[in-house]
Parts: structure tokens; C-alpha cells; sequence
């Protein structure tokens, strides 16, 4: 058994990284952290192009692919297979976080309801500019404590 | 406007013109008097240099043993010519046994091919041909070996809006694959044929075409555009902030007002922070350096 002992990212598909960065900084409020790839001695050895955020206690590297790409119609805001990144905030947010969305143009589905003895209340569901799919959601149960990621000094480059 | 929410510690909001190396001042001449002929524009000299003036803009020739010029990088001075002169301005070049290239680039204004070619000394020259007449320099490209160093430096101390960004976009890989395919004129130092990467899969481990990392900034009306050197080159010593090849960007304020501004650094340089900002201070002058060494003096209103 490998025994992991934890998530330190996730690596997602960029194929516009300033649109994606304006994305998850601007709309979403995640702090940056750093960019890799655009030193000399990265990229003529063709390393990967991402840019690390924060997004509340979750760390997203954002990936530019070097190829093409599959990516869903623009109208498909839930994915066929489940795979999709969900954040929450509080019920109070909720509702503020949806209209703040509706401000800046995401298209979105929902809310949809969860059943009512589950753990979560509500959720929309959207895409990111490089048509990965993400959630929010506000949890019934109490909000639990974050592990914020320490962003003193550089992260180490990825 | 809080001093903290300040865009930028100076605004330059222009371009004054560029200094080049030169091997021979006389042969230098020569060649630039065949490049601008026909436009109308004040010659003069000093010992160690000659200036083209041309409406707000200087070009000058600096005559050194040794010009610090690197014939595999994008370092280039772009020139406006009325398009009625071009053709005169390559043939007379030709004649005088200068090569002119055909090539392409990035930024959406460059997308057509346009002609190149190298003075005596090897500064590498564009052609751009405009009937807007209103300066002779186009735009300046500069090597740098860090982009995002850079472009903390080139606008967030200097006050550089960013134009146009490439390389970050998937598309930007895709369309580089033409070019290692041989069916794309791109300028050489826009694309890179980079060693093979660290990943498994067949694709990550051939050498594929990749664009090369630009930016592009205005100061003002004016070009300025950073690209990424095919290798790390030897950097002056860091400590020295004058010295050419450099540009020379226009400041509205008082030489005083930007030195000040530069100790003070009460805008956000994050997350290049560890950025240093060496300055020197020659009246109405301010010569710096950017993070990869390039020279560059700031020209104000006044002292």
C-alpha cells in the first residue's frame, strides 16, 4: 500500500494561460504563487509553462498543453464523466458568490439541490476558460477549518 | 490614488530612440545615410559618435572595438520607411552588399513578412513600411533570459502596458509546428527547436517546435518587445547601469521625481520582489539596467 500522506496540487489544462490566470485570481480570488517557464534555461529545454495558484487551501498548477485538445462545446458546463475540482463557501456566500458570477458573464448550471440529509446544500456547476469543469458548493454541515498553503516566500518550482 | 495602488514606480510614455554599437563610425554612417535616405533628418557627430535626428527621435551610433551584438538572438531595431522608399532603401542596401531577409513574427501588427537586414557591425535591422510618418523608430526588440523578471521590470519600475503576449497559448505550439515543418517564414528567434523534455510519452521527447516567449509593451504610441535569448549570455557586471547598446524612453516628470520614486519602490513588484533597481542619475537623466542587463536611460522634463 503506497500510504500516501497527502494532495500537494492538481495540474490542469491552460491552453490560454493569461486567460485562465485572470480566470482563477480575478474571478475566483485565488492568490498567485508562481510561474514556471519562462526562463531561458526552462524553455530550451522545452520544460513545461504553468502558473501555480491558490485557491483557498488548494494548490492548482495551471498547465499550458502543447497540444490540441478536446474540449467540450462552450454550452457544456457539466461533464460527462465526473471529473471536475469543487470548492466550497459558506451558505451566506452562496448566493453572493452566484450573483458575482452572473457579473462577470460565467455560464452556469444551477443552483441544483442536494438531497436534504446530505452534506451538501446546493451547487453550480461552470468551466474554467480551458474547459475544465469545476463546482461550488455550500456544505450543511459545519464549515470545517482550512489548512491554508503557506505562500511565504516562493513556492518551489514544479 | 494611494502611492500603493500606483501601476508603476516611473511612467514612460515614450520612445526617444535607441543607442547602437558600431565597429567604424564612418562605415557606420555610410550604411544608416543609404537606410534613412530620403527621409528628412539632421546628421551630427562628436568623437566617439554619430546622431540621426529624425521628428522626436534619435538614432546614435556609438563606435566600440567590440559590438555586443549575438547574430542568433532577436535583438533588432525596427525603422520606419514611407513604403514609396523601400524599395529604393533594399536596392541601394543590396548594392552595397547588405543581405536582406524575409521573415515574419509574432505580434499581430508583424504578421506579414517584412524585410531584415544587418548593418556592417551585424545590428540587426527590420524595415517597416508605414505612411505614418510620425517617428522613424518602429519598435525595439530585446533579448532577456528571464520574462517574468523582465516584465516586473519593464512595467511595473518603467510603466510598460502590456500589448501582446505569445507563447502561452496552446495555439501558439500548435502554430509553431509549421515552421519546424519549413512552410512558416518566422524570424528565427521566435521559435525554438527546445532539447527533448522530461516526460514519458513519445510526443514530450522529440525535439517539436516551440514558440519562443514574447512580450510586448507600449510606452505610449510607442513598441518596445522582450524576447527570450536562444542562451544565457555572459551579463554585464551588475552593478553598472550605464553603457550601450541601450533605449531611451521619455519620462514627464523631473529627474529628481524619478530617482526618488526609484528608492522609494512603493509599488507591488511581487511575486519579483528580490528584483534589484541600480540607477545612476546624470542631470536630466536616469540610466538603469534591466534584469538581464540591458541599458536603458530614462530622458525627463527637466533635472
Amino acid at each position: 500500500m503506497a500510504e500516501v500522506e497527502g494532495i500537494t496540487h492538481s495540474g490542469i489544462c491552460a491552453t490560454d494561460l493569461p486567460e485562465s490566470e485572470h480566470f482563477y485570481l480575478d474571478v475566483l480570488g485565488a492568490q498567485f504563487s508562481n510561474r514556471s517557464g519562462l526562463h531561458v534555461d526552462k524553455v530550451v529545454r522545452g520544460r513545461s509553462l504553468n502558473t501555480v495558484v491558490v485557491l483557498a487551501d488548494y494548490l492548482l498548477a495551471l498547465m499550458v498543453p502543447k497540444q490540441g485538445l478536446d474540449v467540450a462545446t462552450p454550452d457544456q458546463v457539466r461533464g460527462e464523466n465526473p471529473f471536475r475540482h469543487a470548492f466550497w463557501v459558506s451558505r451566506q456566500r452562496f448566493d453572493e458568490v452566484v450573483e458575482r458570477f452572473q457579473e462577470h458573464g460565467i455560464t452556469y448550471e444551477g443552483p441544483v439541490d442536494h438531497p436534504e440529509h446530505g452534506p451538501l446544500g446546493q451547487s453550480i456547476y461552470f468551466r474554467d476558460p480551458a474547459g475544465n469543469f469545476l463546482e461550488l458548493c455550500w456544505r450543511r454541515e459545519s464549515p470545517r477549518r482550512h489548512s491554508p498553503v503557506n505562500l511565504a516566500g516562493r513556492l518551489a518550482e514544479h | 490614488m494611494a502611492a500603493a495602488t500606483r501601476a508603476s514606480l516611473v511612467t514612460c510614455d515614450g520612445l526617444l530612440g535607441v543607442d547602437v554599437e558600431v565597429r567604424d563610425l564612418t562605415e557606420g554612417r555610410q550604411f544608416y545615410e543609404l537606410l534613412f535616405g530620403g527621409l528628412s533628418g539632421k546628421w551630427d557627430a562628436d568623437e566617439r559618435s554619430v546622431r540621426f535626428v529624425c521628428r522626436e527621435q534619435t538614432v546614435r551610433l556609438v563606435a566600440v572595438p567590440e559590438p555586443r551584438l549575438f547574430p542568433d538572438g532577436g535583438r533588432h531595431q525596427a525603422y520606419r520607411l514611407p513604403p514609396e522608399h523601400l524599395d529604393a532603401a533594399i536596392e541601394r542596401l543590396t548594392a552595397a552588399g547588405s543581405g536582406v531577409d524575409w521573415w515574419r513574427e509574432d505580434h499581430p501588427d508583424e504578421r506579414e513578412i517584412a524585410a531584415y537586414t544587418a548593418d556592417p557591425s551585424g545590428n540587426r535591422i527590420q524595415l517597416v513600411p508605414t505612411s505614418e510618418n510620425d517617428r522613424l523608430v518602429d519598435h525595439v526588440m530585446l533579448e532577456v533570459h528571464d520574462l517574468e523578471l523582465a516584465e516586473v521590470f519593464w512595467t511595473r519600475v518603467l510603466g510598460g502596458v502590456i500589448d501582446y503576449i505569445h507563447g502561452r497559448r496552446s495555439q501558439d505550439y500548435l502554430e509553431a509546428i509549421a515552421w519546424g515543418e519549413g512552410n512558416d517564414p518566422c524570424a528565427p528567434w521566435i521559435r525554438l527547436l527546445p532539447g527533448a523534455g522530461i516526460g514519458n510519452p513519445e510526443w514530450a521527447q522529440r525535439r517539436a517546435a516551440h514558440p519562443n516567449q514574447q512580450l510586448y509593451l507600449r510606452f505610449g504610441a510607442d513598441c518596445l518587445g522582450l524576447v527570450l535569448a536562444p542562451r544565457h549570455r555572459q551579463e554585464p557586471p551588475e552593478e553598472q547601469v550605464v553603457g550601450t547598446p541601450r533605449v531611451v524612453l521619455r519620462a514627464p516628470g523631473r529627474a529628481s521625481e524619478v530617482a526618488a520614486a526609484l528608492d522609494r519602490r512603493d509599488v507591488d513588484l511581487r511575486p519579483e520582489d528580490r528584483l534589484r533597481i541600480p540607477w545612476a542619475r546624470d542631470g536630466a537623466a536616469i540610466a538603469l539596467r534591466d534584469p538581464s542587463g540591458n541599458f536603458v536611460v530614462v530622458a525627463c522634463a527637466g533635472s
